[in-house]
């Protein structure tokens, strides 16, 4: 098992009450699966996923449980053993490509960011491989890419270049908080097909989080769908689309407009 | 055949940033709605569709071409329910405003109007007292309507009025809107990127890319039999996907 | 769940502070001790008493009365050209940010203009115009004041009528200045009422200033900054003099600012 989450609660603290966002959460992740993590807003998809990303503020946030990445827990290492973890072994892209790229930054720089933090590559050795990644997340004319600003791209270009500074060190498991809700539906489309590529050839496991099911149904292996912080449901795609065991869950699959043609 | 309620013709566009060469967003549009449908506007970001809105609402200088619209004037849903209320105003006042502005109703008239119009988009009394910031993106949606439909207006222009809210949530509005255009035989043009959406929602469809409709017709007939490659290339997104 | 709230110290000082000066000014409307400007040649210089707070000046004039007299000064001279400052920079920001175009052009030039001398320079400038006295470096100081304001109301009314509130207020039918002054401006309240807070404090430690350099309010009314600048000659021989008038100074800035961050601490 590559990823293990058990019993993970996270309790809020820099409000004047303490809340508690994710309750229980449970998760086991392998090596070139795709699980999907299906909610809506306030359901805590997003907590979790950060949390397993290690992005969560140490401080303000209280969280019991364990979450092991290759037999070792994420929420007690020292500090140090989790930054080699982020980006190297962990990485993730986000919603809003529009601010998940520096804007003041050439692209290159941006793709080739962690290959600066985590390896010793010279710069003719971190330039091909950069090349080498942008050409992987099917971008034309990489060569010129590397050498423009974010806001000379399109949306989709811009979570092409995302994908690409997350893969360039071939992680073993990509996190993706709503990579697509973002984009346009064409771009929506090439995306996944991009990941569902990616997931294939490198083997890399993905977590997707997403509220739109019908995007999980095409590109996941297993779904959780979680409500208000609790784990409803857990199951194989077509287990969970075919026999819904939760009243919710069927509600969630109802309201996805039908489309016969 | 029913009446027309809006009819463009021959509608191009231009706008012109400091500096840069005059562009040309909306490209010979024309097409017809007709009282009592729902007409679906699709296109993607950058296709010219929120720029056809603001030249049908007057908001648009540089155009030519003819805009013929017989119905009072038109009302708007938006997209973010965050941006679309006035955060500094309680429900209440808000809903009356149009009554205010429109002018000629007492002070008693006008909140009982605005009650009505809670109870018809499913809100309750109590919502009347609280500020936008207090209720939920669905709620806020409702007040949207709402307010909208304060004038009673003959067309409603909803611009992707379902694409910020959960799933669930989306449901309950495009079924809230389905309920009020029988009700008050309201005309509407719908516009979305979600050919899902518009599948429940719309009577006809305009395909728009590049600021030229590329496709036109009953929806069904669309989606069945696409004529044009960019319809083709956004039915494959949405049935791969 | 308890709720842990940590008592807003800003705010209960600050308003402490600022009610003891507020106080003191309004008292001084219907009572000092004595006449602030009656002078009596027997206590010229005489010290702390129970008779005498404070103490007395060069003229036997009693400074604790002066004090509250002058605190009522200083503090209209800053209210008048705060909301001097408000008004106007309201009106101008409103219409510049709303309607924008080559008016806005113009008129935020000639905003970045006045903005580029220090308020205290410009409103010297004003006052050898008009001439000294309380009223008049009001509204020099008021005048100084205006581009600061207008520049953040602009700045939330260029932000603002982007929002699909206001398009949607256009839609009812609400006119320009409707939508800009009912349905905009309560929204830039929050940001306008820190600005007043600060440009309260400022123009409290200009009128301070401009009285120091004898251009402000004239002898024989009192102000803080005017007892400042008689009291310099006797800052040895008579340090209760100079002390006074500043201390209150100092009080009612540190109160107003402990006020205005205790305020905003509360809203967040």
């Amino acid at each position: 098992m590559l990823l293990e989450v058990k019993d993970l609660n996270i309790e809020f603290h820099d409000h004047l009450t303490p809340e508690t966002v994710v309750y229980d959460f449970n998760l086991s992740l392998k090596e070139g699966e795709i699980v999907g993590i299906v909610g809506e807003s306030g359901s805590g998809k997003t907590m979790s996923a950060l949390a397993i990303a290690g992005l969560l503020n140490r401080k303000d946030m209280k969280k019991s449980g364990e979450i092991l990445f290759d037999g070792k827990d994420l929420l007690t290492c020292k500090r140090s053993e989790l930054r080699s973890y982020q980006g190297n072994d962990i990485s993730m892209i986000f919603q809003e490509p529009m601010t998940s790229l520096n804007p003041v930054k050439k692209i290159g720089a941006q793709v080739e960011e962690s290959l600066k933090i985590h390896t010793n590559l010279t710069k003719e050795e971190r330039y091909q491989k950069a090349i080498s990644i942008l050409n992987d997340v099917e971008i034309k004319d990489p060569e010129s890419v590397y050498h423009k600003y974010p806001h000379q791209l399109s949306g989709g270009m811009r979570q092409r270049v995302m994908i690409a500074s997350a893969m360039i060190l071939e992680p073993k498991i990509l996190i993706a908080d709503e990579p697509t809700t973002a984009l346009d539906v064409t771009i929506q489309a090439q995306i996944i097909k991009l990941l569902k590529k990616l997931n294939k050839q490198k083997k890399t496991s993905i977590l997707f989080i997403s509220h739109d099911l019908s995007l999980v149904r095409t590109l996941c292996h297993r779904a959780i769908v979680m409500k208000q912080g609790y784990i409803l449901e857990e199951g194989n795609i077509e287990e969970i689309f075919e026999h819904p065991k939760e009243a919710y869950t069927k509600q969630l699959i109802e309201a996805i407009p039908a489309l016969e043609l | 055949m029913s009446d027309v309620i809006l009819e463009v013709n021959q509608l191009n566009t231009y706008y012109k940033e400091r500096g840069e060469k005059k562009k040309h967003v909306c490209k010979n549009i024309t097409f017809q709605m007709e009282q009592g449908e729902i007409l679906g506007l699709v296109g993607e970001s950058g296709s010219g569709k929120t720029t056809l809105v603001k030249a049908l609402l007057g908001m648009v200088k540089d155009k030519e071409g003819a805009i013929k619209l017989n119905a009072k004037m038109p009302q708007m849903i938006f997209q973010d329910p965050y941006s679309s209320l006035n955060p500094s105003k309680k429900i209440g006042w808000l809903l009356q405003e149009p009554l205010r502005i429109k002018g000629g109703f007492t002070k008693e008239e006008r909140e009982k109007k605005a009650y009505e119009m809670l109870k018809k988009v499913g809100l309750n009394d109590n919502i009347f007292n609280h500020y936008p910031r207090q209720l939920s993106g669905g709620q806020r949606q409702r007040v949207s309507i709402a307010l909208a439909l304060m004038l009673e207006p003959e067309l409603l222009i909803a611009d992707e009025p379902v694409s910020a809210l959960d799933v669930t949530i989306q449901a309950q509005i495009m079924d809230l809107l389905l309920k009020l255009k029988e009700e008050m035989g309201l005309s509407i043009l719908f516009i979305s990127h979600d050919l899902r959406v518009v599948y429940k929602m719309c009577d006809r469809v305009l395909i728009m890319e590049d600021g030229e409709i590329v496709e036109q017709g009953k929806v069904e007939e669309v989606y069945k039999n696409p004529a044009h490659p960019y319809t083709k290339m956004l039915l494959e997104a949405v049935t791969t996907v | 769940m308890t709720i842990k709230k940590k008592p807003n110290y800003n705010f209960i000082i600050g308003s402490i502070l600022t009610g003891l000066i507020v106080a003191l000014a309004l008292v001084s409307l219907v009572y000092t001790p004595y006449d602030p400007d009656a002078m009596d040649a027997a206590n010229k210089f005489a010290g702390i008493s129970l008779k005498h707070p404070m103490g007395c000046d060069n003229f036997g004039r009693d400074i604790f009365s002066r004090v509250m007299e002058g605190t009522k000064n200083t503090l209209f001279v800053a209210l008048g050209t705060v909301a001097i400052g408000t008004v106007f920079g309201i009106l101008l920001g409103a219409f510049t940010g709303y309607f924008g175009g080559i008016l806005d052009e113009i008129l935020m030039r000639i905003n970045d203009a006045i903005f580029a001398f220090p308020s205290i320079l410009l409103a010297l400038v004003i006052v050898s115009l008009l001439g000294s006295g309380k009223y008049n470096v009001m509204i020099a100081l008021g005048i100084a004041f205006i581009p600061s304001f207008a520049r953040i109301v602009r700045a939330e009314f260029l932000k603002n009528r982007e929002l699909d509130y206001v398009k949607s207020a256009r839609l009812m039918g609400a006119g320009s200045l409707r939508i800009m002054f009912v349905h905009i401006l309560p929204n830039t309240f929050s940001v306008l009422a820190s600005s007043v807070m600060i440009g309260f404090n400022n123009a409290v430690l200009a009128e301070a200033g401009m009285s120091f350099l004898g251009i402000g309010v004239q002898p024989p009314d009192a102000s803080l900054g005017r007892m400042l600048s008689e009291a310099q000659t006797y800052l040895f021989s008579t340090p209760s003099y100079a002390f006074f008038p500043g201390l209150v100074i100092i009080l009612m800035v540190l109160g107003f600012s402990l006020l205005s961050e205790g305020i905003s601490q509360k809203s967040v």
